[in-house]
């Protein structure tokens, strides 16, 4: 593993209901950068992130975190593992019953001794990092969506994690709250050092705030390398994505069928 | 880990010296001594020494703020030296620089 990675994925694969929708893949996640995870919706980059953050075990393959094989956690490692993440997941994942500042409150009340006052304080710094401090004591279903999104992300931020994992940051966010995401992504990486891991299919914050791109296409790595690698990658799909042109659907009219009948030729 | 060392050069002007990583493990312990050095100095001056000090997160930022409130109550005022580059980014990325300005008074590490 390069020195400079702090996860390495290698040969990962991924099954759902029977279906493999992971196929062999490896890429590295460099320490105190930004990873972009690209690709289509439905490619896998969202079951690729449950891998990593320990949520889905890892079939066939490894992760590896620090060199050490996340598969092979035991319990009390792998709730280690979670104390340095951060995760902001598709729909914000508040709870609902707690106000903006409770619900990032949560995770330091939980695991640090800091005063019920010291807490509050960085509650609310958080909450402002993403526009929201006015906003504190509102609860979730007050909000509109990308506001529980800026709320989810804040509590990713609670406990200032090591490595940051952001699944679709940008999706349902006005254009310039979107920008202002992408340079507070940049900020704490700068800031506080941290790893941060981006699944997402917007090109244009994708390509502003990555240092490393990992392209998927229906569960293979496509394309690996940093935002002018995957400009001038000369592969028909990477071009395709970039330049957002709509799919050639090619059906295989067997299974249609089959599916449409619901029965065997 | 962190030690605290308190040492008063004038009768007017005591000084927390901070030795180790201030960090969420130990920002309550920072805060606990802080906060009681502040009260004691009451209108007096209240310098905290980062020099040798580590800020790693956030916690460091929302307890210096506590400490400056705490102090600013009682009419003292909070000098803080030796505040490192990244310790002024980390006010900055809480927008507190305004609030810190008057009071990070050393050149930075």
């Amino acid at each position: 593993m390069p020195p400079d990675d702090l996860i390495d994925v290698r040969g990962l694969k991924s099954f759902y209901r029977g279906r493999q929708v992971l196929f062999d893949v490896t890429f590295g996640i460099p320490r105190h950068r930004v990873t972009v995870i690209m690709g289509a919706s439905g490619c896998g980059k969202t079951t690729l992130l449950r891998h990593l953050i320990g949520l889905k075990r890892t079939g066939p393959g490894q992760i590896l975190v620090d060199g050490e094989d996340l598969g092979a956690f035991s319990e009390g490692l792998l709730k280690t593992y979670r104390r340095r993440i951060g995760v902001l997941f598709q729909g914000g994942a508040l709870f609902n019953s707690m106000s903006l500042r409770e619900n990032i409150a949560v995770p330091l009340k939980v695991h640090t001794k800091l005063a019920d006052e010291t807490i509050r304080i960085m509650a609310v710094m958080k909450l402002n990092m993403v526009g929201l401090s006015d906003f504190s004591e509102f609860m979730p279903s007050q909000l509109s969506g990308g506001m529980r999104k800026r709320a989810g992300l804040a509590r990713a931020l609670a406990m200032d994690p090591e490595i940051l994992f952001v699944d679709e940051p940008s999706s349902g966010l006005d254009p310039i709250t979107a920008a202002g995401l992408d340079r507070l992504l940049l900020d704490l990486r700068e800031t506080l050092g941290m790893t941060v891991v981006v699944v997402t299919h917007e090109l244009e914050s994708a390509f502003k705030i990555a240092d490393r791109i990992v392209m998927i296409d229906k569960g293979k790595v496509i394309v690996l390398g940093d935002p002018d690698a995957v400009r001038g990658c000369t592969d028909e799909r990477v071009q395709q994505f970039l330049n957002r042109e709509a799919d050639t659907h090619q059906i295989n009219i067997d299974s249609y069928y089959e599916s449409l009948l619901d029965k065997e030729l | 880990m962190i030690k605290a060392q308190i040492t008063c050069p004038s009768p007017e002007h005591a000084v927390l010296e901070l030795d180790g990583l201030f960090d969420r493990n130990s920002a309550h312990k920072v805060r606990r001594d802080s906060l009681k050095l502040a009260q004691k100095q009451g209108s007096r001056e209240l310098e905290i020494d980062l020099t040798h000090a580590r800020c790693i997160d956030t916690s460091c930022v929302a307890v210096l703020l506590e400490i400056l409130n705490t102090v600013r109550k009682q009419g003292g005022r909070l000098k803080l030296t030796g505040i490192d580059e990244n310790t002024a980014r980390m006010i900055s990325l809480s927008q507190l620089d305004e609030i810190f300005e008057d009071v990070i008074v050393a050149e930075k590490k």
